[in-house]
């Protein structure tokens, strides 16, 4: 007689929400990291001089200027639409 | 049965039944209450400008005072500006992340994030985006751990007698974990479910 073992057959739907929950503590955990990771550089580097603070600041600050809030009026009209906000 | 198990459980009944008595008057309650509702009804109709407020408190005032404060003033403190720019660059982190109305990484975070991405045929393209985001996590990961050994190895001196080096190889560390963790949550978003 073959042994038949007893299979869990969860819900569909059950396992989306598990997908998305995943997701979205994927998505946090990953950003969240690579701000760390840079952080921990500033402060590894910075005995050896502190013009590496200095500089790792003001690159992180220029590229936030471009990267975010240079595009911020040309994109607005996009970033609404994406967010669900008609403008 | 012991005299301890019975000391145990004579204490929780009296953690149970003891009544909790508020010290705070209900009248100061009522007002703390009415307070709280005000700043959230202000917060809920001034979203963007409250963000736009955080974002230059955290971003910039608290980094500064912390930077100027005392005697030890421009770059004579290390730890002080290690943790002023520390507060700086997560200040903007939430602006970055969970902005979209201003950020386009936020935007598109934003439609991985919420739940109608990974219903019927929408999950098909969610679960694709995951599994490309295994191996980034991976490899950030990776480069986190060999900086840690980089670092505190091409280093001509001890580098963990310096407290501003101790914290930054326990953030890179830190980083690893997370990345780490967040390699298993791709890992699990795209598992098929159809």
């Amino acid at each position: 007689m073959p042994i038949r073992a007893e299979v869990w057959s969860p819900k569909k739907e059950g396992l989306e929400k598990l997908n998305a929950v995943a997701a979205r503590q994927g998505y946090w955990l990953i950003t969240l990291g690579i701000y760390t990771y840079f952080l921990g550089l500033v402060w590894v580097l910075s005995p050896l001089n502190l013009w590496f603070t200095l500089v790792g600041a003001l690159t992180y600050f220029i590229a936030f200027w471009i990267v975010i809030l240079l595009p911020y009026s040309s994109l607005r009209e996009e970033t609404k639409k994406l967010s669900g906000k008609s403008p | 049965m012991s005299t301890c198990d019975i000391g145990i459980r004579d204490f929780s009944v009296l953690q149970i039944t003891r009544p909790t008595v508020s010290r705070i008057p209900a009248v100061v309650k009522a007002r703390i209450g009415a307070f709280r509702a005000r700043v959230a009804g202000i917060i809920r109709k001034h979203l963007d400008l409250t963000k736009a407020l955080g974002l230059i408190i955290f971003g910039a005032v608290i980094p500064l005072v912390i930077y100027f404060l005392g005697d030890n003033q421009w770059f004579l403190n290390p730890a002080r500006a290690n943790t002023a720019v520390s507060i700086a660059v997560i200040g903007t982190y939430p602006l970055v992340m969970y902005w979209p109305n201003v950020s386009v990484v936020a935007a598109l975070g934003k439609h991985l994030r919420q739940d109608e991405s990974w219903r019927g045929k929408n999950s098909e393209e969610a679960r694709i985006q995951a599994r490309s985001l295994i191996p980034v996590s991976g490899t950030v990961a990776g480069i986190s751990l060999a900086t840690i050994a980089l670092a505190t190895r091409l280093a001509n001196r001890n580098q963990l007698e310096d407290i501003n080096a101790v914290i930054g190889v326990g953030l890179m560390l830190f980083s690893s974990i997370l990345l780490f963790w967040s390699l298993g949550m791709w890992f699990t978003a795209s598992a098929n479910t159809s």
